[in-house]
């Protein structure tokens, strides 16, 4: 439940080839950031997480820095390998002003942080006129040539997508979402995310922010007859906020910076997993609108009764040292934040509003004080959920029948209301074959009536749209942020490109793995496929990139057309 | 007279004229392998390293040495066979493309195994002369460069029935035989300790390796059926026969190495369970050829399907992520 939140955070470093003309009489050159990212990438081999977890680390940077076409190149399986971080993952911080600017198709400037480092300390409309005067100064010739770039701001954000596409790098984050919704705003900069992205919290020199997660396992929160036991998912969240609040004051520090972060703002991050089993325990999918609906309601619920139970701690315990200022102490919920986007976004966000709790009760409770500084966060949760039994976070299942590859080793997982529902037809037997055939893929079994097979899509098959509905709908209500995948059948960026847009418009903080699915496979060792039903999918891309009117002469017969 | 767009009998020198195609297959072999391009440095062996020192047996250890030193030499003479015997022959444009492409993987494998070997603290000399020291092993080398020589015997006239039919018998003993029969049970035996959460970097290298091969097979199997359209006459009751012939030959090949690779049982494994899975195999491939089974054996390693056949989801912090594909180009 504890997890360390010390990314690394790259704006600041020199970037390559720059002279330090002020900064000694040899005016030597320095390396850039590259080689440091370099250096942190062998750090992670060296130290592990008790044991249990291989070391991690995240980078973010901002798209704005003279180094982002070699930051975009650095999880590519080509090229000088000093040049290659093949375990750092890597995120790209994002401004509005970018996602701006792809959209109108302007040009986007490069800089090197020495001519415009004020830039990281600032977001929203702050940052769009620092931005737009370094632009002016750059065109007037007051930052030295080789300091500062002009490209097209569509052109870098299709090479971004290209780079996601083939390496599943960099993550997509949004700076200034992250920023104008924290509660915290008051007490400093929000300068990246966190490894799983869903962390936003303030940090300066003197700070390394930390969070406490949890999760809240929706799945076992039904009645018998399928609704929300409502009662006792509060009582849940109750427990759980209380537990977490401990944690802070039990926790061991690996730095007085952390200690100091976590003492002061006292954030905890609670989250849930069990959303999609939830969904098909109802009989729906995620393509369906009332997943929203659900993920809207069930979000909703444990926003409140975090947030009442962290003021009842409050009464108890004292508010964080912090409150004074922050937004809670003007009575605002997170939902509120949403009108501080709008106004320096210049535009609405494009998420529906409605809740059906009583929040102004809660206001008046949150004036006396709250004892957390952030209350939620909906973390990946891969591997307590996979403990827990249940599907992770608000996430599908990745396929009906799939393996889950961790550092414990490799797990077989299912879709438990898929197996039930082929039980109770008398199916289960007859098609169970068929389903390591289709890897999981219930759409192409049409044994399966119809009316049930459409409950059980995999992540390829709900539309990134759905899920973004999702993620959107839930960001309303949680104060730091949601890590929210994405899954591609489509291999070309201008697919993606509108996806991502849309994510950003819609208000969110943060997107996670980018999932898209491999054209071929190996042949299959256990199951024999249906040769003559099944034509290989590269096969087909190929042949229709071909645009060649000939077709595999021999008709999908031979066993390793699958 | 052969038609100059046929598989074989073309002029062997003559400059790349694409289209149009006349195998598309083949063109989409080429593709779908561009996509797949990997290499060995891309999976990390640290771990491996560690499991090495602290998990393996000596049992084990041994075994794993044998397994790399048939690995490593082995792709090496499917190059030699590509290079030597099959481009001189197969002058379909389309088709060579995808030959000079498949050579490249071989090497690229060859690459991959020596990487394991240079990485992991196995007895080097030992491993590189695996060839010499196992009979088992040498073995099957003899019996991929039996039909790699047959090709290379000045006698051979394509022009004749026997000329194609012993052209058939190496494209048979290699892209079904050793691709697809003789690296199987090597490719189990490593995932099985990947099953354990063990070496699972050369798991990794394992899953590239068996994509590719999978591709092979497959051009394989579409080159075979193709080259048979063509030429009909070759297909003549005594070759089936000796097909089959071949293929049980090279089972009782790979049911001795099975032998040496594990004289005695290791945990979840033994001799006899990889013989199985070879003839489970072997049935799949006799029958690909239209053939019929032999053994009908059923597939002792079920636990397979969770290493080869599911879709994948990977945690990215703690472990790579492996199944991204070189993107195409932008339009």
């Amino acid at each position: 439940m504890v997890e360390r939140d010390d990314n690394k955070n790259g704006s600041c470093w020199q970037p390559f080839g720059r002279r330090i003309a002020r900064s000694g009489p040899c005016g030597f050159t320095s390396g850039g950031l590259i080689p440091f990212l370099h250096l942190y990438d062998a750090l992670i081999h060296a130290i592990n997480q008790g044991g249990r977890r291989r070391g991690t680390m995240a980078a973010y940077l901002k798209p704005w820095h003279l180094e982002i076409e070699a930051f975009l190149d650095l999880r590519r399986n080509t090229g000088d390998p000093y040049q290659r971080t093949p375990s750092l993952d890597t995120a790209l911080w994002i401004p509005d002003a970018f996602m701006e600017r792809v959209e109108a198709d302007a040009d986007w400037y490069l800089f090197d942080p020495l001519y415009a480092g004020d830039l990281v300390d600032l977001y929203g409309e702050a940052f769009r006129r620092r931005y737009e005067e370094h632009i002016a100064r750059a065109e007037r010739g007051e930052i030295p040539r080789r300091a500062w770039r002009k490209v097209r701001a569509r052109e870098l954000y299709l090479r971004i997508l290209d780079a996601l596409l083939e390496t599943g790098h960099p993550w997509i984050t949004f700076k200034d979402s992250s920023n104008l919704r924290s509660m915290l705003r008051h007490a400093g900069i929000i300068h990246s995310l966190n490894l799983c992205t869903e962390v936003a919290l303030p940090t300066c020199p003197e700070e390394i922010a930390v969070c406490n997660l949890g999760s809240v396992n929706l799945a076992r929160h039904l009645n018998a007859d399928g609704s929300l036991d409502e009662a006792e998912l509060a009582r849940t969240v109750e427990i759980a906020m209380r537990a977490l609040d401990n944690v802070i004051d039990l926790n061991l520090y690996p730095s007085e910076r952390a200690r100091r972060s976590n003492l002061l703002n006292r954030p905890v991050g609670l989250g849930c997993m069990g959303f999609a089993e939830l969904l098909s325990r109802q009989g729906l999918s995620f393509n369906d609108p009332e997943a929203a609906e659900w993920a809207d309601r069930l979000v909703e619920q444990l926003s409140f009764h975090a947030i009442r139970a962290s003021c009842a701690l409050a009464r108890e315990r004292g508010p964080f040292p912090r409150f004074p200022g922050s937004e809670w102490s003007k009575g605002r919920l997170p939902f509120d934040t949403l009108e501080d986007l709008e106004r320096e976004r210049r535009r609405a966000i494009e998420v529906d509003r409605g809740g059906r709790l009583d929040w102004t009760a809660l206001r008046d409770a949150l004036r006396a004080g709250i004892r957390n500084g952030a209350v939620m966060a909906i973390a990946p949760t891969a591997t307590i959920a996979l403990i827990a039994g249940t599907s992770p976070s608000l996430d599908p299942y990745f396929s009906n029948l799939f393996v889950r590859t961790t550092l414990s080793g490799r797990f077989v997982e299912f879709n438990p209301a898929l197996v039930e529902a082929l039980k109770t037809l008398g199916l289960w037997e007859r098609v169970r074959e068929r389903l390591v055939e289709t890897q999981g893929d219930a759409w192409a079994i049409p044994e399966i009536p119809e009316p049930v097979r459409r409950r059980f899509p995999t992540a390829f098959q709900i539309r990134p749209e759905a899920l973004l509905e999702i993620a959107a709908r839930a960001q309303k209500w949680v104060d730091m942020g949601i890590s929210r995948s994405l899954y591609f059948t489509s291999e070309t960026p201008t697919d993606l490109a509108e996806v991502y847009l849309h994510a950003w418009r819609k208000g969110l903080k943060a997107t996670y793995y980018c999932y898209v699915m491999p054209r071929m496979r190996a042949e299959p060792a256990t199951v024999r496929v249906n040769k003559a039903a099944q034509r290989p999918r590269w096969v087909e891309a190929a042949e229709a990139e071909l645009q060649a009117e000939a077709a595999c002469a021999m008709d999908g017969s031979c066993e390793a057309c699958q | 007279m052969r038609s100059a767009r046929g598989l074989i009998g073309g002029d062997p020198v003559e400059p790349l004229r694409l289209f149009p195609l006349s195998y598309p297959w083949a063109y989409a072999h080429v593709q779908q392998a561009k996509r797949n391009t990997w290499f060995p440095e891309e999976a990390p062996l640290h771990d491996d390293v560690q499991d090495w020192h602290e998990r393996l047996t000596e049992e084990e250890r041994q075994a794993v040495e044998i397994l790399l030193g048939f690995f490593n030499p082995m792709e090496s003479l499917v190059t030699s066979n590509l290079l030597l015997a099959l481009y001189p022959h197969l002058t379909a444009p389309e088709v060579r493309l995808y030959l000079a492409r498949q050579a490249w993987e071989e090497a690229n494998h060859a690459m991959a195994f020596e990487y394991v070997i240079k990485t992991l603290p196995v007895d080097r000399e030992r491993v590189f002369g695996t060839l010499e020291e196992h009979p088992a092993v040498a073995a099957k080398a003899a019996f991929q460069r039996r039909l790699t020589a047959e090709i290379l015997k000045p006698d051979l006239d394509l022009a004749t029935i026997e000329g194609r039919q012993r052209l058939l018998r190496n494209l048979v003993g290699f892209f079904v035989i050793l691709e697809g029969i003789f690296f199987y049970s090597g490719f189990a035996f490593a995932l099985s300790f990947r099953r354990r959460n063990c070496l699972r970097g050369l798991g990794t290298i394992i899953d590239w390796v068996l994509k590719d091969e999978s591709l092979h097979l497959s051009f394989g199997v579409h080159l075979i059926q193709a080259f048979l359209q063509e030429n009909p006459e070759v297909r003549t009751p005594a070759l089936g026969e000796e097909l089959r012939r071949m293929i049980l030959e090279a089972v009782a090949l790979e049911e001795a190495y099975n032998q040496a690779l594990l004289p005695r049982p290791v945990l979840g494994l033994h001799a006899g369970s990889l013989n199985a899975y070879v003839r489970y195999v072997a049935d799949r491939r006799l029958e690909e050829l239209g053939l019929g089974p032999h053994f009908h054996t059923p597939n002792p390693f079920r636990w397979l399907a969770a290493e080869i056949d599911l879709p994948e989801q990977v945690n990215f912090f703690e472990a790579r992520n492996v199944n991204y594909e070189v993107a195409r180009p932008r339009e």
